[in-house]
Formats: C-alpha cells, sequence, structure tokens
C-alpha cells in the first residue's frame, strides 16, 4: 500500500513540474516578446535573425522534403496502380504536403538546425557570462536577446513552409514522371484538384505555431543560468531539440483533431 | 590518428565499419545499447503515437470521397510501416541519442580524453567508437518495432475513438496491407540508420573544435545530418524494395 502511494506521490510530483516548467515557458514567451520590442534596434536585429535562420536552413528543408516527396510518390504510385486512380495522384502528394509534410518538417529542420544553433549560441554566452554582462548595463537578455531570436524563428519558419511544398512537389514529379513515366499532363493538371486557397493559410498557422514553440523553447533553454561548461551546452542543445520534436508532434496532432478532425 | 581526425565522414563512417566487423568491447556495447534504447524508445513511442494518429485524422479527412477512415485505415498501414513510423525512430534516435553522442565526443575531445587514450595505447575504435557503433545498429531497430507497435496503436486510438469508426473493421483494415517483408524491410532500415547516425554523431563530435560554442555546434550537425541521411537511405531502402528499377 505505501509503495502505491509512493508512486502516486511520484506522478503526481512529476505532473506538478510540468506544469510548473510550462507556466515558466509562458511566463518566458510573455517577458521576452513583451519587453524586447522596447530596446534600439530590435527590428534590425529580428531581420538579420531571420535572414541568418532562413539561410541556415534552406538547404536542409530543401533535401529533407526532396527525398521525402519522391518517396510519397513511390508509395502512392503503388497505391493509385492497385485502384486505378491516376487522376487523385498528384492531387493527394499536394494535399499531404500542403496540410502534413511541408509545415511538420520545415520545423522540425528550424528546430534541428536553427532551434539548436540558439541555444548553443545563447548557451554559451551563458558560460561566457555575457548575458550577467548585460545585465550590470541595465539590458534584460531574455528580451535583449531573446525577443528578436524568437520572432526570427517564427518569420523563417514561415517563410520555409513554401519552400519545403515546392521541394516536395519536385521530389514527387522527379520519381512519378522522370523516373516513373506518369503522364505529365495527369501530373500538372490534376494537382489542384484535392486542395485549397485556405489549405495554404492553414499550412501557415500551423507554421505560426510550431515557429513559436520552437523558438521560445531553444531561446528558453540556452538562458538557463545552470549552464557552466561546455558539456552543460550539449545537453541544453540536446534537451532543447528532443522537447521541440514532441512537442511538435503533440501540437500538430491537436491542431489537426481542432482543424480537420471535428469536420472529420 | 589519422582515422580519427579524417575530415571526410565517409573516411570514418567505412573505416568504422570494417573496425567493428573485427570485433569490439562487447560489454560496453550492451551497456550502451540498453541506455539507449531506454532513452530513445519512449521518444519513439510518444512521437509514433501521436503520427498515428495524425495520418488516421488526415487520411480520414483526405480519403473521404473514396470510403473515408477505412480506407485510410489501409493507407496507414501501408505507408506507415514502410515509411513513416521507421523514419520516426529514426529520427528519435538521432535527436536523443545521436545528439548526446555527438556532445559526449566532442566533451571528451576538449578534455584531451582521447589523447590521454592514445597516449596509454588503448585502441579506441575498439573501445570508444565500435561499442557506441554497434549499440545505435542494435537500438535503432529495436526503436523502429516501438514506434510500429505505437503508430498503429495511435492509428487505432483515433479512428476508432475520435473518427468513431468500428473498432474491428478499422483494426482489421489496419493490419491487411502490412507484411512480414514490410516490418522486416523496417528492421533492416534501422540497422541502416543507426550505423548512418551512429557515425555521423562520432564524427562530429571528433571534428569539434574548442570551446563551449563547438559543442552545441557538433550536437547541431550530428541532427541535421542524421535526419537527411535517414531519410535519403529510406528512399533509397523503398526504391529497392518497393519501386523496382523498371518502370
Amino acid at each position: 500500500m505505501t509503495e502505491l502511494w509512493t508512486t502516486v506521490a511520484r506522478l503526481g510530483q512529476a505532473g506538478l513540474q510540468a506544469l510548473a516548467w510550462l507556466g515558466g515557458l509562458l511566463v518566458f514567451a510573455v517577458a521576452s516578446l513583451g519587453t524586447g520590442w522596447k530596446y534600439p534596434g530590435f527590428l534590425n536585429s529580428v531581420c538579420q535573425q531571420t535572414v541568418m535562420i532562413y539561410r541556415r536552413c534552406f538547404l536542409p528543408v530543401v533535401f529533407m522534403l526532396l527525398p521525402l516527396g519522391a518517396m510519397l510518390a513511390l508509395q502512392g504510385l503503388l497505391v493509385v496502380k492497385a485502384f486505378d486512380l491516376n487522376r487523385l495522384f498528384s492531387g493527394q502528394i499536394l494535399n499531404a504536403l500542403v496540410r502534413e509534410m511541408a509545415p511538420g518538417f520545415a520545423a522540425l529542420m528550424v528546430a534541428m538546425q536553427a532551434g539548436a544553433g540558439l541555444t548553443a549560441e545563447l548557451g554559451t554566452m551563458t558560460v561566457r557570462q555575457e548575458n550577467l554582462a548585460l545585465k550590470t548595463m541595465g539590458l534584460d537578455p531574455v528580451g535583449y536577446l531573446g525577443g528578436p531570436r524568437v520572432i526570427a524563428v517564427v518569420l523563417a519558419t514561415l517563410l520555409l513552409c513554401p519552400v519545403g511544398i515546392v521541394a516536395g512537389v519536385c521530389g514527387a514529379f522527379t520519381y512519378a514522371v522522370v523516373l516513373k513515366d506518369f503522364p505529365i499532363q495527369q501530373f500538372i493538371f490534376h494537382m489542384s484538384d484535392l486542395i485549397h486557397f485556405s489549405d495554404l493559410w492553414l499550412a501557415e498557422f500551423k507554421c505560426l505555431v510550431f515557429g513559436c514553440l520552437t523558438g521560445i523553447l531553444c531561446v528558453e533553454a540556452g538562458l538557463q543560468p545552470h549552464i557552466r561548461s561546455a558539456a552543460d551546452v550539449g545537453k541544453a542543445a540536446n534537451k532543447a531539440v528532443v522537447r521541440c520534436v514532441v512537442l511538435l508532434v503533440v501540437a500538430n496532432y491537436l491542431l489537426n483533431t481542432a482543424l480537420y478532425g471535428l469536420r472529420g | 590518428m589519422a582515422q580519427r581526425t579524417s575530415n571526410n565522414a565517409l573516411i570514418f563512417a567505412g573505416y568504422s565499419a570494417l573496425r567493428l566487423l573485427g570485433g569490439c568491447h562487447f560489454g560496453d556495447a550492451i551497456t550502451h545499447t540498453s541506455r539507449l534504447f531506454w532513452q530513445t524508445a519512449p521518444v519513439a513511442l510518444v512521437l509514433a503515437l501521436f503520427s498515428g494518429a495524425l495520418l488516421a485524422i488526415q487520411t480520414a479527412m483526405s480519403l473521404k470521397h473514396l470510403g473515408g477512415g477505412m480506407m485510410g485505415a489501409s493507407v496507414i498501414g501501408f505507408g506507415g510501416v514502410r515509411e513513416v513510423f521507421p523514419l520516426l525512430a529514426g529520427g528519435a534516435v538521432a535527436t536523443r541519442s545521436g545528439a548526446a553522442l555527438a556532445s559526449e565526443m566532442a566533451v571528451m575531445k576538449q578534455g584531451k580524453q582521447l589523447d590521454a587514450l592514445e597516449i596509454m595505447g588503448i585502441d579506441f575504435h575498439f573501445h570508444l567508437i565500435g561499442p557506441r557503433l554497434l549499440a545505435v545498429m542494435i537500438g535503432t531497430p529495436l526503436c523502429v518495432l516501438v514506434a510500429d507497435i505505437a503508430g498503429l496503436y495511435g492509428a487505432f486510438l483515433a479512428g476508432a475513438y475520435q473518427l468513431g469508426l468500428d473498432a474491428g473493421t478499422f483494426w482489421n483494415f489496419l493490419l491487411w496491407p502490412i507484411q512480414n517483408k514490410d516490418i522486416i524491410a523496417g528492421i533492416y532500415k534501422g540497422i541502416v540508420f543507426g550505423w548512418a547516425i551512429g557515425c555521423i554523431s562520432l564524427h562530429a563530435g571528433l571534428q569539434a573544435h574548442n570551446g563551449a560554442f563547438a559543442v552545441g555546434e557538433a550536437t547541431n550537425k550530428a541532427i541535421v545530418r542524421s535526419m537527411i541521411a535517414g531519410s535519403m537511405i529510406s528512399l533509397a531502402f523503398s526504391f529497392f524494395i518497393y519501386g523496382g528499377i523498371s518502370p
């Protein structure tokens, strides 16, 4: 009986810790976005960071989505041949890319490439006590460093989603039309059959949410005061990326339930 | 020393694989495998569970005009076990354990521990690289199996309890397209993913420069390169197993 209560107590403690962590994230988000814009050079910093993140993530997004688009075409062709549904092939591919794969994988690559990089950069600044120096000069590191970076991650994710869609379509086109002789007219003319303009906006909305999550999680992980050595920086980057990936998938499920599941 | 510091990841990967064939410290390999599995399996489970549920919702919506959820169940069984779940498991290993390997190696390099091993005449590949590489190669297919089961259950739970479809029929539609070949191909994919993730992560860690930022950078490189390599390996596998060479 005592063991049961101990287990219950541990579970409760873990639940409370998770809630405290989520609350801390919310406070951090409000502090970074609420105070960041007050500092001089805020817009300049946002633009610089956005361009840097976009440039760093462009190729990883392309190289991730190209093979995924081809893989989608490979498995899709097997299905459409089995059920004789050639007409729906390219429409389904674009549908899957716009609704799921491009926003999801663009956000994942931003989390992995830029998110881990931001955690490492800010963690290194924490190790060198640059954040303390900023505080001494009267600048809040959360707002001054965190605010522009969180917004830059959001903007870069929004900009990379269309890149992912185009890369995925190119991969699917190369596999289906170039390698497997799928009729080019059927591929092009039926591509937009199953997609609405609103789906593009929904994809961008998803990217907005994913970008916010990635930015806040990674910047918060980098500004933790307990980071004191090189090993701590590595651990912080690792933890931030794992948390990002898990939260992105959970958030994606919740968003899909809200956007499509209730209609289904 | 040359193979340890080689700038070329491919040379490092090939050399490490050859050295692994000659054996490694199996006691360490078992410890690392167990640690990797218990660290990564929960991440793979959560990712696959929610992705399976997500796939159920999306396919039910997209294929509404072709029979909706039941048709979607077959598509998940078909595409999930073949492509999505192994890739997710690979992603989980890359983010959780690959990054940890890279960071561990980078810290050891910065602490001159690797040089110390070399000075003491201890075989670096036998004691350090081999066990870790073998652990990732054994742990990743195990995580693929966890992801397969979790993904299918996630899809089933969403289909039966969220979308309100008949549970028995949904489960049958989910399982009928899955063949033994698909599961075995997933395990093989896992082994090759594991090898790629291990080599990329260890190499990224060994190539790290000095300073705290270099550790973070090595972690970053390990994750991104492993993910891209994973998607390319997955495509290559699927092409040879399911795509065929001729149109």
